[in-house]
């Protein structure tokens, strides 16, 4: 049982930070007091004046291990999430074996059940991602996984994603989409621009995302009920004109940012030479500036509900490469929220909006809203950050560094993180 | 060692030449041979050409920068010989030599005639002309790619009838084997003025990128000889500047 004391701790009902105090016993919250110090006959941690608020949980995340340790390891994965202030984070079926059976669900579960933040596995839609075949959807969705994604593909099939929709909807789980037309996206080497014109890159159009987006919410509308529908990493202007008309609709589904759609445009590109372009392809690749701000607008209101950073470690050997044949993706757990901080700032988003969905709203969608609020009760997962605080980024926790943020400063600095009650990253004055 | 992993006669015969006539011996690699057949990759392929101590690589891909990627996994010095539709530097001195050659101190005005957008040897030129602030602009071909390469580069996009007006025309081949479509009609003894010269890096596809009429050998208004001579004495400084830079 520890007392913690800080002149700035989170007040959800005042939206503000407001000087107070919190118990933690056996793990979670037990009571919060606010304007004051805690009780005389107890002793607590002082956080002095550091702001104390929720820490994240992430719906999107590439965690290697199995057949590819050499990028990432589940235990270095949890060290940079630790540092990253993420608790909770859920990971993507695109690991080598593929986890596209209930045997290597299982699996991936008892490997990742003694870390000190919590991993949640996605399953596959379709065996090996090919998009032929559908996994054993109905004993998959049976067992504690976040949900069904192929996503580093998209579902071209309209059939199986229907049928997929009615099937994780049915569920409570998400349906996690990676929305790209293969058959128009070249490749996804950067976003066609004048930008890649002048660096002499064939651009993948917005189109790829635009169409497959607009094809899936027709389709929703056809389906009883498509809550399940999430959007992973939203990257386009016109797809999110498309979401708030449909949220507009009474249309059900999540959608997420990522620090790299959100802090970045296509003409950034330019600043890397030749050997580093590779490190700025993802897919979806990084747009205009429009389509940042429009993603900015959309997060303000509402349509974007959650940050995810969409980790994916790749060594040197896949990225120092052309960028045509380099791997797609880069890591952001490490200074996960120093950089959606940093989309805080630049948008001017509220604190309630910002914590919605940096932690309430990914973890409800993971249905942990009753573990996962900032209430008693509740797990004590919690950071101790500075939110204004200058650093410069030196990525060292995660095996792999492929990041267009190598030694960018940005505001933002989590001081220390607990999860469940205990410390995992930082030190105590 | 020559590394021709795309079809050439020029660069890839020119080059050998230049090479020779210094006293350069060429390792000529070529790719239907390599293990890359067997699954193995660039990375490694040119790695493991590097233990047996070129000089130098010159590299044509169609991939955009790997001759750069190849200097970084390799640390030989690199001539980069055309990479994807990214740049073909040495065919831009070429050129910009023969240019310079005619008059040296002429800032001059030149049109591009074809597909800027999938050329290599336009992204090169582009830069050094560019750079010598002469006066670029590109034909209106009706295509997005066109006018989104001419906002980019920041030169003007001209109706075919104002080629009238520039020194030179510079008809590029139309890159099929990169999905480039014939969007003009051939260039023409028409659409050429009694001052302006025409120029093309080959291969010409005859009646295609121009009439056969421009293609005669003696036509007094072109340059693609001068280019070809020229081809043999710029490749061979390059050669002999990059030799030199290694062993400095």
């Amino acid at each position: 049982m520890s007392w913690f004391y800080s002149k700035k701790v989170w007040n959800p009902k005042r939206g503000d930070f407001v000087s107070g105090a919190f118990e933690v016993k056996g793990g979670r919250f037990s009571q919060f007091i606010f304007g004051t110090l805690p009780p005389k006959n107890q002793k607590w941690i002082d956080l002095g004046g550091s702001h104390v608020g929720p820490s994240c949980v992430d719906v999107h995340i590439h965690a290697r291990d199995f057949e590819e340790c050499h990028k990432e390891t589940f235990e270095t994965l949890s060290e940079a999430a630790a540092k990253g202030g993420v608790s909770v984070g859920a990971c993507l079926a695109n690991t080598f074996p593929r986890m596209d059976s209930p045997a290597r669900v299982q699996e991936f579960l008892k490997r990742v059940k003694n870390l000190p933040i919590r991993l949640i596995p996605f399953a596959a839609v379709t065996e090996n991602l090919e998009g032929k075949t559908g996994t054993n959807w109905n004993a998959l969705l049976k067992m504690p996984i976040a949900g069904l994604s192929d996503d580093g593909k998209p579902i071209l099939n309209a059939e199986i994603f229907g049928s997929v929709l009615k099937a994780v909807s049915r569920s409570g789980k998400i349906l996690s989409l990676h929305e790209e037309d293969t058959t128009i996206s070249k490749g996804s080497l950067l976003h066609e621009s004048h930008t890649s014109c002048r660096l002499g890159i064939e651009g993948s159009c917005s189109g790829a995302e635009i169409d497959m987006v607009s094809r899936d919410l027709e389709i929703a509308k056809k389906v009883k009920d498509s809550s399940a529908l999430h959007f992973a990493h939203v990257s386009t202007g016109e797809a999110v004109r498309l979401l708030k008309a449909a949220k507009k609709r009474g249309q059900k589904f999540s959608a997420e940012l990522t620090p790299h759609h959100g802090l970045l445009s296509v003409d950034h590109a330019e600043e890397f030479p030749a050997m580093k372009l590779s490190t700025f392809k993802v897919c979806p690749p990084i747009r205009a500036k429009e389509d940042q701000e429009a993603l900015w607008a959309g997060l303000r209101d509402g349509v974007i509900d959650m940050f995810a950073s969409d980790h994916a470690p790749h060594s040197l050997l896949e990225k120092t490469q052309p960028m045509e044949i380099a791997a797609h993706g880069m890591i952001g757990l490490e200074f996960y929220f120093p950089l959606i901080n940093e989309i805080r700032l630049r948008t001017k988003l509220s604190w309630q909006k910002f914590f919605e969905a940096a932690a309430e709203r990914p973890a409800s969608r993971l249905s942990l809203h009753k573990t996962r609020r900032w209430a008693v009760g509740a797990d004590a997962s919690f950071i101790v950050f500075n939110p204004t605080a200058v650093q410069k980024l030196h990525w060292s926790r995660s095996k792999s560094a492929n990041t267009p943020f190598q030694g960018a400063s940005v505001r933002g600095k989590v001081e220390q993180h607990w999860i469940n009650g205990v410390r995992v990253y930082g030190e105590t004055r | 060692m020559l590394c021709f992993f795309e079809a050439s006669t020029r660069t890839e015969l020119s080059f050998e030449m230049a090479g020779l006539r210094l006293g350069m011996a060429w390792s000529k690699v070529e790719p239907s041979g390599l293990s890359l057949q067997k699954g193995e990759s660039l990375r490694d392929t040119f790695q493991v050409l590097s233990h047996y101590k070129p000089d130098l690589f010159v590299v044509r891909h169609s991939v955009a920068y790997l001759p750069h990627a190849v200097s970084e996994w390799t640390g030989v010095p690199v001539i980069n010989a055309g990479d994807g539709i990214n740049e073909h530097p040495t065919q831009a001195l070429i050129d910009t030599f023969t240019l310079w050659k005619m008059n040296s101190k002429k800032r001059y005005s030149i049109a591009f005639f074809g597909d800027v957008f999938r050329s290599r040897v336009a992204r090169s030129n582009l830069k050094i002309w560019k750079a010598l602030n002469w006066n670029v602009s590109v034909v209106d071909d009706g295509s997005e790619n066109t006018k989104n390469f001419a906002k980019a580069f920041g030169i003007r996009v001209i109706p075919r009838r104002g080629i009238r007006e520039a020194d030179v025309i510079y008809c590029l081949r139309v890159q099929a084997e990169r999905g480039s479509s014939y969007a003009l009609s051939p260039l023409s003894n028409s659409d050429l003025s009694k001052k302006s010269k025409f120029m093309h890096a080959g291969p010409v596809v005859m009646g295609k990128d121009m009439l056969l009429e421009l293609c005669e050998r003696a036509h007094p208004q072109s340059l693609i000889h001068e280019q070809l001579k020229n081809s043999l004495p710029v490749r061979e400084a390059i050669l002999d500047e990059v030799l030199k830079r290694a062993r400095a």
